[in-house]
């Protein structure tokens, strides 16, 4: 019963990145909003070291937390947005009615996944239950036997690429063997992403007035 | 009604991470459906990403599978790259209306 302190530091970070993205959300201030994203995020990597990958946490924290954060916070700079009053808890039907379905969403997704989530020990229990069904069973029906076994089989993880204690090292591996088509092909989305930034930010002078 | 089980609810397991990712999503979806500034719901499309990468890295740590942390690597870069031409649009908007609601958008035509 007594929680260990990895269970407290999930609950604690839990709290903090749900309250902080509730922020995001609710804040109407547009620049609170960022510092909320920002913290949430930061507190997002932390859990990403609890997870134990750890360059994940560290690539969210200066991606995210870094880089795209002090864009948001560019931009919303560049804009006039002191005269904005928006009413996001005005009572309508129609926020009443979108505020059911998010939570009729956030049931689903809870229902879905905790449903269909692949637990360790049903796996086993599986795994087990085949396997003594197979002793059980005589050499009469090799069909359904064959069926069980390959039913085994596809439950273990064929080849999987063992998490030792070097995750970092097994996560450059991947992404530098199996991944590496997919790995060049997201360096030229970038690029393109760069030009057709490039050109929108080009288009009627951006936040300058174009010169007449 | 089952008793709460409160063994399970302390103790720390993936059910834990995919209620929390769900919740998260959510709070995202609310971000884009309930505001009309477009940065906020920018940052709203960010924090579903971000649900979706930490149920990855719980998934890939569950399941000692290095797959899932690939699969956050690159989430991380096109969400990245959609809030650049996100804001870039958003600039463009603001250039024009001098407003970022996103009631704009439908005028942005031609």
């Amino acid at each position: 019963m007594t929680p260990t302190t990895e269970d407290l530091l999930f609950h604690t970070l839990a709290f903090l990145a749900t309250g902080s993205a509730l922020l995001v959300v609710m804040m109407t201030n547009p620049i609170y909003s960022a510092l909320f994203l920002a913290l949430s995020m930061s507190v997002l990597g932390l859990m990403f070291f609890t997870l134990e990958a750890y360059f994940i946490a560290v690539a969210q924290i200066t991606v995210y937390a870094g880089a795209v954060m002090v864009l948001f916070v560019m931009v919303l700079m560049l804009f006039d947005l002191h005269k904005e009053h928006e009413d996001i808890l005005r009572v309508t039907p129609l926020n009443v009615s979108k505020l059911i379905a998010i939570g009729a969403l956030c049931g689903i997704l809870v229902g879905v996944g905790l449903l269909k989530a692949p637990h360790k020990e049903d796996t086993l229990r599986k795994t087990e239950a085949a396997i003594t069904q197979t002793l059980d069973q005589d050499v009469t029906s090799d069909a359904s036997n064959e069926l069980i076994v390959a039913e085994t089989k596809s439950e273990a993880p064929v080849e999987k690429p063992a998490m030792t204690d070097e995750p970092t090292k097994t996560l450059a591996k991947a992404l530098y063997t199996r991944f590496l088509f997919a790995f060049e092909v997201l360096g030229l989305v970038i690029l393109l992403v760069l030009v057709g930034a490039v050109a929108l930010a080009k288009s009627k002078g951006g936040t300058h007035h174009a010169a007449h | 009604m089952p008793p709460i089980n409160w063994e399970e609810i302390i103790h720390v397991g993936l059910n834990h991470y995919i209620v929390l990712s769900a919740v998260l999503f959510s709070l995202g979806v609310m971000g884009v459906l309930l505001r009309r500034n477009a940065l906020v719901i920018l940052m709203s499309i960010e924090l579903m990403l971000n649900a979706v990468n930490l149920l990855f890295v719980a998934f890939s740590k569950y399941s000692s599978n290095v797959d899932g942390q690939v699969m956050v690597f690159f989430v991380m870069t096109i969400a990245a790259a959609e809030a650049t031409v996100g804001l870039a649009l958003a600039v463009n908007i603001y250039k024009r209306f001098k407003e970022i609601d996103i009631g704009r958008f439908e005028r942005l035509k031609g």
